[in-house]
């Protein structure tokens, strides 16, 4: 396998609104046909003589496939191949579908060319799917050398994708299927616009701390389907369920006496009439008739807060719905973690060989470039500790150009490359080691990227045989495992996944309920679920805060989360005393201290959004961090910041600010002198300095700091080195003295 | 050995209103003579000269839908006594009429008792002694038949002269129409052999007339999920139990722990393989051991909170070397079959429950989609047919193996009668290996045990618990833990 380079074309149409041509098929419809777009954007570009790509794309699985399904490539091709002996060959899950050259005889420009094959029945699959593309791009009649060349090229237009044919089925209520079964309609409508959210989270208006929380894990165990994107999931009031009911798939949280709001089926009646105290009710109903279109509802709802919190922990846990005994299933026990799925969130102690990964060993053929990875077990909430290092027991074919080589990446870190020459060709042990602090991932993954080269050969024959390295089964991950550590805003995004099941995980909201607020909870819930996405347990906490209500302290404690809300509210989530570096004060929250100087709010920029790290004052080693604008969430922005690995990656110590500009200004209260933090904030926001020249800025802070602290290091290094001198000097004269005392006295 | 000790382990079975009158359908129809009655099969030869069929053992075994005990005697060696001793006679020709004495001839007509004739022994069935019949091969013959067309070979079918009597079953293609069974009072005649397919399923109907029986139970369907093993697709069962569940249809699914897994497949974790059949069984699924497994295996299940309840035969032609090595048991499922010559088996088409060995019962597996019979006819044409019968069986075979839309294909197909998934809880479901004993409420067979020898003591003594009640359920089995310190 060429360049195994595997996109999850669901992932990307789902991110991207345009890529997609074909509306989906209107809901009402018993039959029709969906487009399944291959690539997110508009077009990606495969380079190389034997370029090769993997796409992987998911279906759902609660339709039927009819006969009639089409694939359709739009591409263009370099017009300098040669078209006797250039060809594209594609493969659906390992089945040949067809072979095509991607030029024409005489063609000068490069034209758009579209290759339809209609698919044989059953070659589609309910669930994953695997489509490959490999070429052979050939520019010249000698022997192929040049695998670089720029004139070998193959574009793919994004209105490649599947035609789908399909016909609906009845739906049957499938508990432990979440949240699979709730979400996969998606999968029919990737790249088209929707009024309508594939799933709709209804809560009842009277819902408190409690209700929030089940939006909070639906919507988090929603994420882990990754191509469900933010506006596929909506909250809204359960007195919209009527109207909602057969739009869309949906999940109700709400008490036994909020119920009511909703028209529920009969059967689900009698079990909630019985529910007795600390109870909880989990069940799914269908809506509608097959013929007009279904819909499928979960309901999470209980006696009580303490039976509603059971339910909301069963719908998070997908080993608890896989013992669901019964739909609807009436909860008398909380669910709790076995021993066996608590692994799941741990790293594993000591070396891990290859061999006991899913994969195992590696073993890389073909020409020219090769890429695979295996998953290893360190779960996020944890980072790489000191001594780690990678084994590989390695051979390779002997014929091998001495520009072969392969690189190790782990979590997308280049931990080091590895030549292989005739010395290493025969089985040979290397280690590489692994840096500190890198934070575990949901999967980890250590990625192996080979460039094989045989020298002058042709490259239309296999020269698989003739070119390949074995990574042996044998080989180790000896990683230790620490916990996460976070002290600074640098990882204000991995604050929430301190626990892979995000049990130590809260998010702190105000209490008054707006659609702002309601769809950050929901958004940032997703945002964790796409982070942890193969995770059996997501159990995060909510809670929420008033004026002179600081979050209740049985839900935030022994617990590391965030803080959302304006400058106005930051101060009230916090028991009263709490220090903060910025908060608002003075006349209705007009004035912001910023760390004792008082700042009237209308000389800051409106759109600017802070985020500042706290000890918890709930308990000791855990944290907080507070995010939000000035009057407001601070939207997108204040988003971003959370979620963006670029941005996050600039931000440091533990006061950040951006602007609109994508300015970011960082600060940390913990060192000493320097400037005041409002200077800071006044001298580069107010300062009209650039993005670029607030990083160059910041760069060269940094390194005078860094260069400060060096001299630092060796003044008190050569102070303490003199001192220490001296009094060795001062203890041997001493003694010199005592013993010439000695030897005069006697 | 040591005096071995009693250890209950809970098992947790769902019940069902579905299950409140599913012992019927798991009851052989008893004849107007009693369940004491007996018959006697009256033959010419085993065999027609040039098959291997023993048509005698094909009858005989289609019988064991009905509660009597049948015994076999050749033309040539039958007494008057055996005659006179039985309830019920019945006389096959298989390559002839059978010659039968005088005295036996007037024994079965002064005895006034039922008896049918088959095939050649059809003309025995007319008043006066006519010319020999002939035989003819008719090959996708329409039969008319309890309201209904039926399309079926006969091989031979007798043609005898005119028939002055009640028609039963009528040829009605190819022409002319001619009587394939009759009634005149106490005599029975189907004019061909029942060989599997259609003819099969007419003769066992027949049998009801025939025996006089007073009460049948409904029609039944029973689906068998096959060879559930921890190389299947533990997801795709999953939906499948889920589609079961919200369709209020219970059935069976047939497992096994050890698994022949395609390159490249990975099993599941015995822990998630149990934790899968006990959702079956939490969702209306009942355990069925599949041949393969030996007495030890059943260990394994019971500590899993797994309950089997009855075993699967072994059929077509991957047997295992030595089937349910060490366990007995109440009900089995599988295919019908007829003792051939040389211990072979051959091939029988039951439309009921029927008797097996050693006093057990057997569901038939009656309609597979990987049979031949099934893929040409489709699933909702033989169980509709099934179904048009009285006191039928129809077991569907789901592969576990399918993919999941083609399961719940073969489900939907299946549900075109009309007809829901039986609870097999209602059938005498008992399993004793060296190890362990099982037992249910429909026991029928006590069992000697340390602290007792009946099934009572058995089922309740100790320290049984009934750990689904508190989940809404009750346990309809006990798995008795036998083992030595």
């Amino acid at each position: 396998m060429k360049s195994p380079t595997i996109f999850l074309a669901a992932l990307f149409a789902a991110i991207s609104a345009t890529g997609g041509v074909n509306a989906a098929t209107a809901p009402t419809a018993t039959s029709g046909k969906f487009f399944v777009p291959l690539l997110a954007g508009k077009s990606t570009r495969m380079e190389g003589v034997l370029a090769s790509r993997e796409f992987v794309f998911r279906l759902p699985e609660h339709v039927r496939y009819l006969p009639g399904s089409q694939f359709k490539l739009v591409f263009r091709a370099s017009p300098l191949l040669l078209p006797d002996v250039s060809t594209m060959t594609i493969t659906l899950n390992d089945q040949p579908l067809t072979s095509i050259r991607p030029v024409a005889n005489g063609e000068i420009q490069p034209e758009k060319r579209t290759a339809a094959v209609t698919l044989e029945n059953d070659v589609l699959q309910p669930g994953w799917n695997k489509l490959s593309i490999r070429c052979l791009l050939v520019t010249t009649a000698t022997p192929c050398r040049d695998v670089d060349n720029p004139a070998s090229w193959v574009e793919l237009d994004g209105g490649s994708g599947f035609d789908v044919a399909f016909a609906e089925q009845a739906l049957f209520p499938e508990l432990q299927r979440f949240p699979d079964a709730l979400g996969e309609p998606q999968l029919m409508r990737l790249g088209s616009k929707n009024d309508d959210p594939a799933v709709s989270v209804l809560v009842a208006d009277q819902g408190g701390d409690t209700e929030w929380r089940g939006v909070l894990v639906a919507a988090a165990r929603l994420g882990q389907l990754i191509y469900l994107d933010d506006d596929a999931v909506r909250v809204g009031s359960l007195k919209e369920f009527a109207a909602k009911a057969a739009r869309s798939n949906g999940v109700i949280v709400a008490k036994r006496e909020d119920l009511a709001a909703a028209d529920l089926p009969v059967e689900f009646g009698l079990p909630l009439r019985g529910l007795a105290s600390g109870e909880g009710l989990l069940g799914e109903f269908i809506t509608g008739e097959p013929a007009k279109g279904q819909r499928r509802w979960i309901v999470i709802s209980g006696a009580d807060d303490a039976g509603l919190e059971k339910a909301i922990l069963a719908l998070g846990s997908a080993p608890a719905l896989r013992d669901a005994s019964a739909n609807p299933w009436i909860i008398k026990e909380a669910p709790v973690v076995s021993p066996v799925t608590a692994k799941l969130a741990l790293p594993t102690k000591g070396a891990v060989p290859f061999d006991s990964l899913q994969g195992g060993g590696i073993m890389l053929r073909g020409l020219f470039r090769n890429e695979t990875s295996r998953s290893w077990p360190l779960p996020p909430g944890w980072q790489t500790a000191a001594g780690g290092r990678i084994a590989l027991d390695i051979s390779h074919a002997e014929n091998l150009d001495k520009t072969s080589a392969f690189e190790v990446v782990v979590n997308d870190q280049s931990i080091g490359s590895i030549a292989l020459t005739e010395a290493n060709a025969q089985r040979s042990r290397r280690v590489l080691p692994v840096p500190v602090g890198l934070p575990g991932r949901d999967p980890s993954s250590v990625a192996i990227r080979s460039y094989l080269d045989i020298g002058t050969v042709d490259c239309a024959h296999r020269n698989e045989e003739r070119a390949w390295v074995d990574i042996a089964g044998s080989s180790m991950i000896d990683v230790p495992a620490e916990p996460l550590v976070i002290d600074d805003l640098s990882r204000l995004g991995l604050l929430a996944m301190r626990d892979a099941f995000l049990r130590r995980a809260v998010l702190v909201f105000p209490e008054e309920a707006s659609s702002e607020r309601n769809d950050l909870i929901v958004r940032y819930a997703l945002h964790l679920g796409r982070q942890l996405s193969s995770m059996p347990v997501l159990w995060p906490q909510l809670a929420t805060y008033g004026p002179d209500r600081p979050a209740a302290a049985e839900i935030v404690s022994g617990r590391s989360g965030l803080v959302f809300g304006s400058a106005r509210q930051w101060a009230s989530a916090f028991p009263k005393g709490t220090p903060l570096a910025v908060e608002a004060r003075g006349n209705d929250g007009r004035e912001l201290d910023l760390r004792g100087r008082t700042v009237p709010m209308a000389e800051f920029e409106r759109g600017l959004v802070m985020a500042q790290l706290l000890a918890s004052p709930w308990q000791k080693s855990e944290i907080f961090a507070v995010v939000g604008g000035l009057t407001g969430y601070g939207g997108d922005d204040a988003f971003l910041m959370l979620t963006e690995p670029e941005l996050g990656a600039q931000l440091a110590g533990n006061v950040s600010a951006l602007d609109p500009e994508g300015r970011v200004v960082n600060y940390d209260t913990r060192l000493g002198g320097g400037d005041a933090l409002a200077d800071v904030l006044r001298d580069t926001i107010l300062g009209n300095l650039s993005a670029e020249d607030l990083r160059a800025r910041q760069e060269e802070k940094e390194n005078r700091l860094e260069g400060a602290s060096e001299f630092n290091r060796v003044m008190v290094a050569g102070f303490g080195g003199a001192l220490a001198a001296v009094f060795l000097a001062e203890r041997l004269l001493s003694r010199r003295r005592r013993i010439n005392r000695e030897k005069n006295g006697k | 050995m040591k005096a071995r000790h009693l250890f209950l382990i809970p098992a947790v079975l769902a019940l069902s209103p579905v299950c409140s009158g599913a012992p019927d359908v798991f009851a052989r129809p008893v004849p107007a003579a009693g369940d004491a009655s007996s018959t006697l099969v009256v033959y010419d030869t085993l065999a027609k000269p040039f098959s291997l069929v023993n048509e005698v053992a094909v009858i005989s075994t289609l019988l064991g839908r009905i509660q009597t005990r049948v015994e076999t005697r050749q033309s040539d060696a039958v007494t008057v006594r055996e005659i006179n001793a039985a309830d019920y006679v019945i006389v096959a020709g298989v390559s002839d009429v059978p010659r039968l004495g005088e005295p036996q001839r007037q024994a079965l007509a002064e005895s006034g008792k039922p008896v049918a004739y088959l095939g050649w022994a059809s003309q025995l069935a007319l008043p006066g002694r006519g010319p020999k019949p002939r035989a003819q091969s008719l090959y996708d013959a329409r039969v008319k038949y309890s309201g209904r067309d039926w399309t079926m070979s006969l091989d031979p079918f007798v043609v005898v002269g005119a028939v002055p009597a009640n028609p039963l079953a009528e040829i009605i293609s190819p022409a002319p129409r001619r009587y394939l069974a009759w009634r005149d009072g106490p005599k029975f005649a189907f004019a061909a052999l029942p060989v599997p397919g259609a003819s099969s399923l007419i003769f066992s109907d027949l049998l009801l007339d025939f025996y006089a029986v007073k009460q049948t139970p409904p029609p039944a369907l029973m689906y068998l999920v096959q060879d559930f093993h921890p190389g299947s697709d533990a997801n795709a069962f999953r939906r499948l139990v889920d589609y079961f569940a919200a369709r209020g249809d219970r059935f069976a699914v047939s497992v096994r722990l050890k698994s022949p897994l395609p390159a490249g497949t990975v099993p599941m974790p015995d822990g998630q393989f149990f934790e899968v059949l006990r959702y079956a069984q939490t969702h209306g699924g009942r355990v069925v051991l599949r041949p393969e497994t030996s007495d030890v295996q059943v260990r394994p299940l019971l500590d899993a909170g797994v309950v089997p309840l009855a075993c699967e035969l072994p059929g077509g032609g991957n047997r295992p070397s030595r089937p349910l090595q060490g366990i007995s048991f109440g009900t089995a499922l599988g295919k019908i079959e007829a003792a051939g010559p040389k211990g072979s088996a051959q091939a029988v088409t039951a439309s009921s429950v029927m008797a097996g060995e050693d006093h057990t019962l057997v569901i038939p597996l009656n309609v597979d989609p990987g049979a031949a019979s099934t893929t040409e006819r489709g699933i909702a044409a033989e169980v509709s047919e099934l179904a048009s019968l009285r006191g039928t069986m129809a077991g569907v075979v789901v592969p576990a193996w399918f993919p999941f839309q083609k399961m719940r294909d073969t489900v939907d197909e299946a549900r075109r009668a009309g007809l829901r998934g039986t609870d097999l809880s209602g059938a005498p479901n008992w399993i004793k290996t060296d190890q362990a004993i099982i037992t249910g409420k429909n026991v029928h067979r006590a069992f000697s045990v340390p602290g007792g020898s009946s099934a009572q003591r058995v089922s309740f003594d100790g320290a049984f618990q009934r750990v689904g009640q508190g989940r809404g359920e009750a346990a309809v089995a006990t798995a008795i833990l036998l083992h030595q310190e």
